[in-house]
């Protein structure tokens, strides 16, 4: 987890991850940001581990609180929601993280060119933040999900960097003979 | 909306199952006064939720501290009683 690259201002970042990797890149990421100074967490998959940050933030710093209190949430639980939230918030210098974005645009009661409308404005939000701070948005990659490839193939279109990560496959069976 | 942190006896068989090894590491005897610390950590957890620290684990520790401490000042009060009060 040490291996993951520093943000770089002015860009959009798409991490694409499994989700017990993707978690812990997150949090490391957020922890490191913390501990350096404020930062904006949008998060729309309601997977903010509050607990799990507050341990990996006491690794780098001894001042827990005031990193704590440098990490801003805001949680949205449809993509209606997401498209308010990221409307509603002003371009900052301050990082900003959208953690799994991609989570509610997979309600199938909404008919898919309406989500697919909802994504334009959202990635035209993300654009607006992004010129004023690093961003970075986080998307499952498990392959089991309900959501259409062509909403995940618009995000990497518009996206300026992408890091990918790979699950590495699993151990063959040691066998004696 | 579901919950935004998970509930404190989530937070706490997570953190018991993180020390499974552990445990599976210990002689037989160990593993039983292990499973009596984290059994006195799980009787204050109304007292660990309402303390909602940032991190729970350090609350189940002073519970268990509690529960010890408790045990020792029960230990003392049999031994002062059971003993001849001495003047020194």
């Amino acid at each position: 987890m040490q291996t993951l690259p520093a943000l770089n201002p002015g860009q959009l970042h798409l991490l694409l991850a499994a989700r017990p990797a993707r978690h812990e890149l997150v949090n490391t990421l957020i922890a490191r940001l913390a501990a350096g100074g404020r930062l904006l967490v949008l998060d729309g998959g309601n997977c903010f581990q509050a607990h799990r940050i507050a341990r990996l933030v006491r690794r780098t710093t001894p001042d827990l609180a005031i990193a704590l209190n440098n990490i801003h949430v805001a949680r949205a639980f449809t993509c209606y929601q997401v498209v308010a939230l990221l409307a509603d918030t002003p371009a900052t210098s301050l990082p900003t993280l959208v953690l799994d974005l991609l989570t509610t645009f997979q309600d199938e009661n909404i008919l898919l060119p309406e989500r697919r409308r909802l994504l334009e404005i959202s990635l035209s939000h993300l654009r607006r933040l992004s010129r004023q701070a690093p961003t970075l948005v986080s998307v499952a990659q498990d392959g089991k999900g309900s959501l259409p490839g062509e909403l995940l193939n618009l995000l990497e279109e518009r996206v300026d960097q992408i890091w990918q990560f790979e699950s590495p496959p699993p151990a063959e069976p040691l066998r004696l003979l | 909306m579901g919950r935004t942190l998970p509930s404190i006896t989530q937070v706490f068989l997570q953190e018991q199952e993180s020390f499974a090894r552990f445990r599976r590491a210990l002689r037989r005897s160990d593993q039983l006064a292990l499973d009596d610390l984290f059994a006195a950590a799980h009787q204050h957890l109304a007292a660990a939720a309402y303390a909602a620290h940032a991190l729970p684990f350090e609350v189940f520790l002073l519970a268990m501290l509690l529960e010890e401490h408790k045990e020792v000042l029960r230990l003392r009060r049999l031994l002062e009683s059971a003993l001849p009060a001495s003047d020194d």
